[in-house]
């Protein structure tokens, strides 16, 4: 026999749970090993029809019976039904929402849209290009050894004229594009999350057997 | 460019593509009559029949409790996990997204138990006190030899108990495997651990079956 190298002495050393592997209805061949082992050592094909019986056996075994009858009453349906939040939150993802997933795109597209516009430079009039030109002055300033101190914007450098053309948009904040853009982009995103972690969701599989 | 014979075959596959689906969808669907009886039943809860919905309880209560006592050894916990996951299937009705009703009970039924299994380990109980209980449903059969009857009665008190000894986890995945016929792939999904997990739970858990039940043997061979 080929395997017979390479299959241990004794069977306290022959792999129990490639035995136990070989019982799988739907295993077609078993391995060349797990063969081996079968056809050369009485105990683990002892331990195989074992297993097998055992498997057999287990959907015949009795189980008790049922000694509740598990039907809803209608104060069980009421207590039970979803209101309000919950309810909404359940409508989400489920197979007849056909609100969400549109929505979610439309927002998640309107913000990024929006973002996208406030960083090309000029793109808006003000203060839209601020993310842009602020990226492009930013080296500038770190050059010239002025920091922000306040997360990064750039802030107006003595002597340099296109930097200080630019400090009111500093001072201005974030400009409400941005801001809109972003809270696009968040409620998108957020009922993306709800589609699919809305709790308690139990997803069925088509599958038929 | 636009017409090029490629960018043609391209479209057309992509709107092929849906078609079949759904011709699939809806062969699996009708054809089954059961199938078709459990969606009706599902819709018609759907839009707030609680008749429908107990309709359905009381079509699958019978196999679900079977399903839920084997993996919960204590009776009274296996009944609270039932009607547990009885009413967590009314509140997560619009939850379904067709397919098979009975899976998706059972999926239900499979996280209930596994969570009062979670909890045992918590707050242990004593495992099946009712083994010698008349109420133990017989075997399937129409077996009228007494000595016939008497084997199949100890063997079944025998497996059951070794059952109580092997880890949850073990019991979950063979009970799945073996008696309700899941595939590795859907015991993976239910259970939520990989394929590799599932199959070393089965193997290991079949060969401490073995081990436990090593004297009593005798009772299923031949």
């Amino acid at each position: 026999m080929a395997d017979a190298g390479i299959m241990p002495v004794g069977h306290a050393r022959h792999d129990g749970l490639l035995i136990a592997s070989t019982v799988d209805r739907r295993l077609a061949t078993p391995s060349t090993l797990a063969q081996a082992l079968l056809t050369a050592c009485t105990e683990c094909a002892r331990l195989h029809d074992d297993l097998l019986a055992l498997a057999a056996a287990l959907p015949s075994a009795a189980t008790p019976r049922r000694t509740r009858d598990y039907t809803l009453s209608a104060a069980d349906a009421e207590r039970l039904r979803p209101r309000g939040l919950t309810r909404w939150l359940r409508y989400i993802g489920s197979s007849r929402d056909t609100l969400t997933r549109p929505l979610a795109i439309g927002f998640t597209t309107l913000g990024l849209a929006g973002l996208l516009v406030t960083t090309v430079p000029g793109a808006l009039p003000g203060g839209g290009a601020t993310a842009g030109a602020g990226a492009s002055v930013a080296p500038q300033i770190e050059m010239q050894g002025a920091a922000s101190p306040n997360g990064g914007l750039p802030q107006a450098a003595p002597g340099n004229g296109d930097a200080a053309a630019r400090a009111p948009l500093a001072e201005e904040g974030i400009p409400p594009v941005v801001v809109l853009s972003g809270v696009f982009l968040a409620t998108g995103g957020g009922l993306f999350a709800a589609r699919r972690v809305v709790p308690g969701r139990t997803r069925a599989k088509a599958t038929i057997r | 460019m636009l017409d090029s014979p490629r960018l043609k075959s391209a479209s057309i596959a992509v709107r092929r593509d849906p078609l079949i689906v759904e011709d699939l969808r809806s062969t699996t669907v009708s054809d089954d009559p059961v199938q078709r009886r459990d969606l009706i039943l599902i819709e018609r809860a759907r839009a707030g029949d609680l008749d429908a919905f107990n309709d359905l309880v009381r079509l699958y209560q019978d196999s679900l409790f079977a399903l839920v006592v084997r993996m919960v050894p204590d009776r009274d916990q296996a009944s609270d996990a039932v009607q547990e996951a009885f009413f967590s299937a009314f509140r997560n009705l619009h939850g379904f997204r067709g397919g098979n009703v009975k899976s998706w009970l059972n999926r239900i039924c499979v996280n209930a138990a596994m969570d009062t299994q979670r909890l045992r380990k918590r707050r242990p109980s004593q495992p099946y006190p009712e083994l010698e209980d008349e109420s133990w449903q017989p075997p399937a059969g129409d077996d009228v030899d007494p000595e016939r009857i008497a084997v199949t009665a100890e063997r079944s008190r025998v497996i059951n108990e070794a059952m109580t000894r092997i880890t949850g986890d073990q019991r979950a995945a063979i009970i799945l495997y073996d008696v309700e016929g899941y595939d590795y792939g859907e015991i993976a999904d239910m259970t939520g651990v990989s394929l590799g997990t599932v199959k070393s739970r089965i193997h290991r858990g079949r060969l401490a079956l073995r081990g436990i039940l090593q004297d009593r043997m005798d009772l299923f061979r031949g």
